[in-house]
């Protein structure tokens, strides 16, 4: 589900990023904007937050990318960075919540699930919609931190467990059993709103 | 009405599409260079000039980081060679004139003495050796002590024995 990143692409402007190229690290942050966008967006539930961590996050990426080995690809190194600095973000916010959620995309209504969720046969219907992704981004604000990191990851995000795993530094049966805790929470908050 | 995992799933999915407004990662893009050129801006002055420093020296004087222990290397080198020099080619220096003399304490001395009162002052030894070495007064008269022989020829002889018993000298 998830594109696969070019490593030797990335690891091309990343070399030329460390020599002095600040136009491979604009390339980058193209790259992987829209990516991160989405996982600071859904841990946070605040457009406005979600700027201004994204701009952190590329900040510190960039002072940081002279010390970047390629232990690990790119991707993970960065994605690395935006939930750390997330999760510290949201500690120091504490719990006042503060959701500013984006529009959906007009392409949702072309969306598979969408066109099942919205049938005459369910029970969910496009006016309660709206209503439902407000409850799910409640709901996801309920959950911990590291319980929001993978549903965002693997959930909204796609992606698989072995990457969640190196990008968060646990193990892939951490991941799983995390996810498992965090669905069930889901449902059972999702389940007072039917 | 539960929420299964299939339900669920789907729903969460659907967040996919909760996208910013057009144009947000242009606009993106372009407050990341501003903001970067501000802190640029922003740095001490220190570090500026540390900066312009580091650039202007790669330019201008640009050495490879081998280079530094070659030249280390060909230094050592050259010191060696002018000790080595020093040692074989005595004349250069005082200290290899000193060396030298200790290795020839008996090399073959023409000297030139007069029999004349103690009182005299002795002649300059003229060695074969350069560059020519005068014997302190008091060395000498300390020293000097007439040995009779069994000829009519007084000989002197030095209390301190040379390295080497046989007379440096007769008469």
């Amino acid at each position: 589900m998830t594109d696969e990143p070019a490593p030797n692409e990335d690891a091309q402007l990343v070399a030329r990023t460390q020599a002095g190229d600040p136009a491979a690290f604009d390339a980058l942050v193209v790259k992987y904007s829209p990516r991160l966008y989405g996982l600071v967006y859904n841990m946070t539930s605040n457009h406005e937050d979600t700027n201004d961590l994204l701009q952190d996050v590329f900040a510190k990426a960039y002072r940081s990318i002279a010390g970047f080995r390629g232990n690990s690809a790119f991707y993970t190194w960065v994605h690395s960075i935006a939930v750390n600095m997330t999760i510290n973000f949201l500690k120091k916010r504490g719990r006042r919540m503060l959701m500013s959620l984006d529009d959906m995309d007009a392409g949702v209504e072309n969306d598979k699930e969408f066109i099942e969720l919205t049938s005459s046969t369910n029970p969910v219907r496009e006016a309660d919609l709206g209503e439902l992704q407000i409850r799910l981004n409640e709901a996801m604000m309920k959950l911990s931190y590291d319980h929001r990191a993978v549903v965002t990851m693997f959930d909204i995000q796609g992606m698989p467990h072995a990457e969640i795993a190196k990008i968060l530094g646990v193990s892939e049966g951490t991941v799983r059993s995390r996810l498992f805790y965090a669905h069930r929470q889901l449902q059972n908050y999702l389940e007072e709103f039917h | 009405m539960p929420v299964d995992d299939q339900m669920l799933s789907k729903l969460l999915r659907l967040k996919r599409f909760e996208q910013p407004p057009a144009g947000y990662y242009e606009d993106f893009l372009r407050e990341f260079q501003e903001r970067q050129r501000a802190e640029l801006l922003r740095r001490p002055t220190w570090r500026i000039l540390l900066d312009r420093w580091e650039a202007f020296r790669e330019e201008y004087f640009t050495v490879a980081n081998f280079s530094y222990a070659t030249a280390s290397a060909a230094v050592l080198c050259v010191a060696a060679a002018l000790t080595f020099n020093m040692l074989e080619h005595p004349g250069s220096g005082v200290r290899s004139s000193a060396v030298a003399l200790a290795a020839n304490t008996t090399a073959s001395v023409q000297p030139s003495y007069a029999l004349a009162s103690a009182s005299a002052r002795p002649p300059t030894l003229n060695a074969s050796l350069t560059p020519q070495i005068r014997i302190p007064d008091a060395f000498l008269e300390s020293s000097f002590a007439p040995v009779a022989t069994d000829g009519n020829h007084p000989r002197y002889i030095l209390d301190t024995r040379p390295a080497s018993y046989e007379p440096p000298f007769s008469f």
